[in-house]
């Protein structure tokens, strides 16, 4: 059937075409990958991504794409990469491969033969997770573009139409592979849900985005937990993978191994699997800029201006107290940089204190922020929130398999911490272990995750703000005292409703936030030793001044004062200008 | 293809026979040969034994070639050894075996009835032919890997090492019980009664039903079979589920786990918390009947164990890398190596020679005394106190990554329990089990705790008995048991009124019990004073780390952490002994020490506990240098660093007009009315002039009563019997 979107509707049948002419060479599957790979680079538009297009409205065994983190890494799967069929009547031979899919299809009359050809190959299984606490605009703004290629590839087709008619329409049109179908995956799909709740394994609560399981063929290739990848492989959605999960007795299995099973295949219509052809790794995921690091991270000849509008409207947000916009600023742009022995550089903890207490400021407050960023979590710190969540991510090794916590955020997320929230009372056991897990992160930007023999230490960088009335409970590594220039308005949301700015100016904050985030810098040494010289003059004067925390905040705010303003280079007037605003902060907190 | 192949093996075949029967070694004595596997043969035979481990590191000796193929294909092999062993064991039975169980004699039964049965002697039968030779084995092959082979981390386990002989390493984390495995299924007919055998490999099988047999064929009777649970064999198995170290783990990912079966005689070789390393054939399985070919011919992959040796987590490292050369040592060992040693800790953290000195004592820590059923521990406890951000939780965590075995735990984090053990009831079986906590699983190593000041009193407690006994005592849901503890505490403690405060004694300052403090032998107070030359080197160290995203390079190559490791396993195996002739150095120091502690007005306490403690640096001292007695430097250098140690909390004495106690200020006065200028004569004051002299300084008779007895009891002065002249000694 040729076609013109038959590598994107019917991949296996170009992976089989592949396999078929050049099955004697070892690495025929690279092949495969840059066969597409050259489909891709002009293409990639045109795939549906299971992000935006809900499951049953794609094909199974088609092409997709997955935005998403790494919440967990499985087992490496073992299968058999090529296999032998024989003809029951003839003896006549046949190979296949299982490679890029997870089910056999062995026409009638055909056996499978166990042969010394048949290989045996290695994949690797991540359980991933759509990007938690991606913010809402930003789904929005790979939506639009995506929903409407994805009409175009399905071209007179109503995209309104349930998967099993389409299936059947189909039907005719698959028999030409001479195989026998499966049933219908919907049919048997809804079952399932209705009998056994299946934990998605979402990091937030309340997070319900799509989940799936990616198999890698590539086993030298190194995943690690949290990381956020675009997988583009084919989609597997056959409902014989949820025979383990629905079968209640399992054959033969005993109990332990059954809740393994279980987690390890759950039903495809709720976690699909896909079988990656190509992959992408993803260092941030603002939609208006592009993937590839190289270009489109010039900001500097606007960033002076956007910086100053970007302040303007943070200062709305703060009753007009500048210097704690800016604080905020500098904290939108910060991450970290790198790690030497147990610090984490570049990270700016900040926290906010004098919020008026009581009021919904901080939730409003965090709204703001989440129009500006990619990934942005609120989270209310009241005792109840401590003691009943679960914050560190724990291995259940009857299920084996990662549970995931509330702070395993892939790293850019912003977490918002509503310490007003808090009231006196007693944290449990759970609590305590919520609060350390949450000092760590904003001291060190590492987890240790509940492995339950021993903890397994995570790096992450998830830049924290703290809302507080007084000085937070949390290690913040800077301390801002807002202090409102007009009065606070009693009616804060129509306040805030106020603050608008239009979409085009919304749009270059958010460029202009993630590009700051990822520029580049550098301390030339004459500035160096102008910095040491302050400091050890500053430690003469007097002792408690300046420490070398102080010295390291300073520092960092240094680079991100530079970078948000478009500088490469640390200038001696912008570090001048941070001894001001140092001062000032200090002042307000005496 | 196939008779090629048949005759190959047979070829093999051969040479495993002529290995087993011909591979000899030396004999210990170096008189004579020993026939190392003839002799387990033997043993085979006569039942005392069942285990056979063909050690790959003797075939290679013997025929490498094979040993190669052997580490291929090592399941093939496996069955080989096993039909070899079967036929030569005839060879090696000296004597008839006793040793009969149920099996034995249901089979002699079958044999006698065979031979019945069949009595024409032209018709020669073999009962090999009729039982499946598994049925009647009684002995078990394994292979051991050569001792070149590393032990790979359970990652690296992939495709490639599919039917190969491989040797893991990991902690169990799961260990099933252990249950019978049919191996060979025995059925009778009800018809024509005759037997039937099925052996079976994998864990699922499909009885047979119908009667193969001649009879039952012929006449169609349709003979049902019956499973015979006494005829049949069972071996033992077990699963078990290993996890990946924590340190073979790169960061950021998760521990891989891997399923091995165990069989026979390697079952119950494991539990779940042992580091083990294990030597199997890594297999793939793959999944029966209909599920095959919907799971996309997919496999369980499992480990077929052929040895499982149990290990902890120090000598696992060492096993790692062997003894230390020669040349290793001579790299170490240099003109400045304490220096060297000590700036290794924590490089990255700067300054604080003395504390990162006192960290590698505690490390190596000192010798261990058991006299007379006296123990005296060799455990160096440290406590580090300072001022916020200076660097102490880093020093922690550092020490923590360095000690082969250790725990971190906070002071706040651990209750009672996280800290010493608990008590639980297991929720499966409900026995009441003993769960150690951080200090029992810290046995024999280092316990890193934060926050030692915010601890909780009961917690405390518990932390006495360790410090000094070196046991933790539990008296819980009636279990009583002492468990071992055998921990050097680093402690590291906050000041309570947020910055140290020097005009407060320590236990103001930090708020924990003398009794407590007293155990530490070393107490080092960390303070952040300004100092230009030392600011300079902080802030240009700090610039560096933001510039250049590292450290900045250090003057001296940091010794790394496994050669440190390594060192250090090398020390602790010294045992240096003190001297006869240091013991009055020793002596004479203490009596000096406790003489100054008393005349100033000191923050610390010296005590016979004081005495220990330098013993102990001093041995541990000798121990770095790998030396088997005790110097005078080293007891020198003990007291130099117990004297730093006091110095950081005594930190302003001279600069700060402390508040003189009564008695001193009254022998001040009294020296003063001394009269000096008789050189070296002996000096005296008539007791009523001294007397007349206090009063009028405004002190009480009482006062300088005291003072007069004090300072006679330490050997300053004497007074006479009239009590009427003070004579300074």
């Amino acid at each position: 059937m040729p076609c013109v979107e038959n590598w994107t509707l019917n991949p296996l049948h170009a992976i089989h075409n592949l396999f078929e002419n050049t099955r004697e060479d070892q690495d025929w599957h690279r092949g495969v990958e840059n066969y597409f790979a050259d489909k891709l680079t002009s293409n990639l538009h045109m795939i549906p991504s299971l992000n935006e297009v809900s499951l049953h409205d794609i094909r199974s065994a088609s092409l997709v794409r997955f935005r998403c983190m790494v919440q967990d890494t499985f087992e490496p799967e073992y299968f058999l990469e090529t296999y032998q069929i024989v003809n029951k009547q003839n003896g006549h031979k046949t190979f296949g491969t299982s490679m890029y899919s997870d089910v056999i299809e062995c026409p009638d009359g055909f056996e499978f033969v166990e042969s010394l050809e048949n290989k045996t190959g290695c994949r690797q299984v991540l359980y991933c997770v759509s990007v938690p606490a991606e913010t809402s605009w930003v789904k929005e703004k790979f939506k639009p573009k995506q929903s409407a290629c994805f009409q175009d590839a399905s071209t007179s087709k109503n995209t309104k139409r349930p998967f099993e008619e389409d299936m059947e329409q189909d039907e005719s049109a698959t028999s030409e592979r001479n195989t026998t179908k499966r049933p219908k995956a919907s049919a048997h799909s809804g079952v399932n849900i209705s009998r056994t709740p299946l934990k998605k394994n979402h990091p937030l609560p309340n997070e319900d985005g799509p989940v799936c399981i990616i198999k890698v063929y590539d086993e030298n290739k190194d995943f690690k937990v949290n990381e956020i990848y675009e997988f583009i492989g084919v989609l597997s959605v056959d409902p014989a993978l949820s025979a383990t999960y629905d079968s209640s007795t399992g054959d033969g299995i005993d109990e332990d191994h059954m809740e393994e099973d279980r987690a390890h295949h759950p039903p495809p219509s709720l976690v699909p699997r896909l079988h990656c052809i190509s992959m992408l790794k993803l260092n941030h995921i603002n939609p208006l800029v592009s993937c590839d690091s190289s270009s489109a991270l010039d900001i500097s000849n606007m960033a002076v201006n956007l910086r100053h509008d970007l302040i303007s409207f943070l200062k709305h947000a703060t009753f007009g107290d500048e210097l704690t916009a800016e604080y905020l600023l500098l904290h939108l742009a910060a991450r970290v940089h790198n790690r030497t022995g147990t610090m984490a550089v570049g990270k700016l903890a900040l926290n906010i204190a004098n919020i008026p207490p009581g009021s919904r400021y901080p939730n409003l407050l965090s709204q703001l922020i989440e129009q500006l960023v990619t990934k942005a979590y609120y989270l209310p710190m009241s005792l109840e929130n401590m003691n009943k969540l679960k914050f560190i991510p724990k291995k259940n090794y009857s299920s084996n398999r990662l549970d995931a916590g509330l702070l395993q955020l892939s790293d850019g997320t912003h977490l918002i911490v509503d310490e007003t929230a808090l009231k006196p009372g007693q944290l449990d056991t759970n609590g305590v272990k919520n609060v350390q897990a949450l000092s760590a992160l904003v001291k060190f930007q590492k987890i240790d995750y509940d492995f339950q023999f021993h903890p397994v230490t995570f790096y992450h960088d998830v830049s924290t703000l703290v809302l507080s009335e007084g000085k937070s409970m949390l290690p913040c590594d800077c301390q801002v005292c807002l202090k409102p220039e007009i009065p606070i308005p009693t009616d804060l949301e129509s306040y805030f409703k106020q603050l608008v700015v239009p979409l085009d100016l919304m749009n270059k904050f958010r460029i202009y936030l993630t590009c700051a985030r990822l520029a580049d810098y550098e301390l030339s040494d004459s500035m160096m030793k102008n910095i040491e010289d302050d400091f050890v003059a500053a430690r003469r004067v007097d002792e408690n001044k300046m420490s070398a925390d102080d010295l390291h905040l300073r520092l960092v705010l240094a680079r991100l004062c530079s970078t948000t303003s478009g500088q490469e280079k640390l200038a001696f007037d912008v570090w001048q200008r941070l001894e001001r605003l140092e001062n000032e902060r200090k002042a307000r907190i005496k | 293809m196939a008779t090629e192949k048949k005759r190959d093996y047979a070829a093999e075949k051969e040479r495993c026979k002529n290995f087993l029967s011909e591979f000899c070694q030396d004999d210990e004595s170096g008189t004579g040969k020993c026939f190392k596997y003839g002799q387990i043969l033997t043993k085979l035979a006569h039942r005392e034994q069942v285990e056979l481990s063909v050690d790959l590191d003797d075939l290679q000796e013997y025929d490498a070639d094979l040993s190669e193929s052997i580490q291929e294909n090592t399941l093939r092999y496996q069955r080989l050894f096993a039909d070899v062993v079967e036929e030569l064991l005839s060879d090696y039975k000296e004597r008839e075996v006793s040793h009969k169980d149920a099996l034995d004699i249901y089979i002699e039964h079958r044999l006698l009835m065979e031979q019945r049965n069949h009595q024409d002697p032209s018709e020669h039968r073999d009962w090999r032919n009729k039982y499946p030779s598994e049925l009647m084995r009684r002995f078990e092959v394994y292979f051991r890997a050569p001792q070149s082979q590393k032990a790979l981390p359970i990652r690296e386990v992939k495709a490639a090492n599919i039917g190969k002989l491989t040797v893991v390493r990991g902690i169990v984390i799961r260990a099933t019980e252990v249950k019978p495995m049919m191996s060979v299924a025995t059925y009778t007919c009800d018809r024509c009664g005759g037997e039937t055998y099925q052996p079976i490999s994998s864990p699922v099988f499909m009885p047979l039903e119908m009667c193969p047999s001649e009879e039952c064929q012929t006449n169609r009777s349709g003979g049902r079979l019956y499973l015979q649970n006494r005829g049949s064999k069972f071996t033992k198995f077990q699963e078990i589920k290993i996890q990946e170290h924590s340190d073979m783990v790169p960061v950021g990912n998760i521990p891989r786990s891997l399923s091995v079966y165990c069989r026979g005689e390697t079952t119950r070789a494991a539990f779940p918390g042992d580091h083990i390393s294990i030597t199997g054939v890594f297999l793939p399985m793959l999944k029966v009947g209909f599920r095959q070919m919907q799971q996309g011919l997919l496999t369980d992959s499992y480990l077929e164990a052929h040895r499982v040796v149990k290990m902890n987590k120090t000598e696992d490292d060492e096993q790692d890398m062997g003894d230390m050369t020669d040349e290793e040592i001579e790299r170490i060992t240099q003109e400045d190596f304490y220096d060297k040693l000590a700036n290794s800790i924590a490089p990255e953290i700067y300054g604080h020679e003395d504390i990162k000195k006192a960290l590698l004592l505690l490390l190596v820590g000192g010798v261990d005394r058991n006299a007379n059923g006296m123990k005296i521990r060799g455990n160096i406890n440290i406590c580090l106190m300072g001022d916020p951000g200076v660097a102490k939780s880093q020093l922690l965590s550092y020490i923590d990554r360095l000690a082969p075995r250790s725990q971190y735990t906070t002071g706040r984090g651990s209750s009672g329990v996280g800290l010493t053990a608990a008590v639980m009831k297991d929720p499966v079986t409900g026995e009441m089990i003993l769960e150690g906590g951080a200090l029992v699983l810290a046995d024999q190593g280092v316990c890193c705790i934060d926050e030692f000041d915010k601890m909780m009193d009961a917690d405390r407690t518990a932390i006495h008995e360790v410090m000094e006994q070196q046991t933790i005592s539990i008296a819980k849901a009636g279990i009583m048991t002492s468990l071992n503890a055998r921990v050097s505490i680093l402690a590291a403690a906050n000041p309570a009124y947020g910055r140290y405060n020097p005009k407060k004694s320590i236990e103001h300052n930090i708020q924990l019990p003398a009794a407590l403090l007293s155990r530490f032998d070393l107490l080092w107070l960390i303070q952040d004073k300004p100092d230009r030359e030392n600011d300079l080197r902080l802030a240009q160290h700090i610039t560096y780390v933001h510039m250049n995203s590292v450290h900045p390079p250090l003057q001296f190559e940091p010794i790394n952490m496994k050669l440190m490791r390594r060192y250090i396993a090398l020390c602790k195996k010294k045992q240096p002994v003190i001297p006869r002739d240091l013991t009055d150095y020793i002596t004479a120091a203490y009596v000096e020490l406790r003489k100054e502690a008393r005349a100033s007005n000191d923050a610390t306490f010296t005590s016979a506990r004081t005495l220990l403690s330098i013993l102990r640096l001093a041995t541990a001292l000798a121990r770095l240098r790998l030396a088997d007695v005790v110097e005078k430097d080293d007891v020198n250098e003990a007291m130099r660093m117990m004297e730093m140690s006091k110095d950081t909390l005594n930190p302003a004495a001279e600069n700060l007009h402390r508040q003189q106690r009564p008695t001193d200020a009254i022998f001040q006065i009294i020296r003063d009315m001394a009269p000096v200028e008789g050189g070296d004569a002996v000096s005296s004051v008539r007791v009523s002039d001294a007397r007349q002299r206090c009063i009028a300084k405004g002190y009480t008779p009482d006062q300088f009563d005291e003072a007069v007895e004090e300072y006679e009891a330490l050997n300053v002065w004497l007074l006479n019997t009239a009590k009427t002249r003070l004579t300074f000694i």
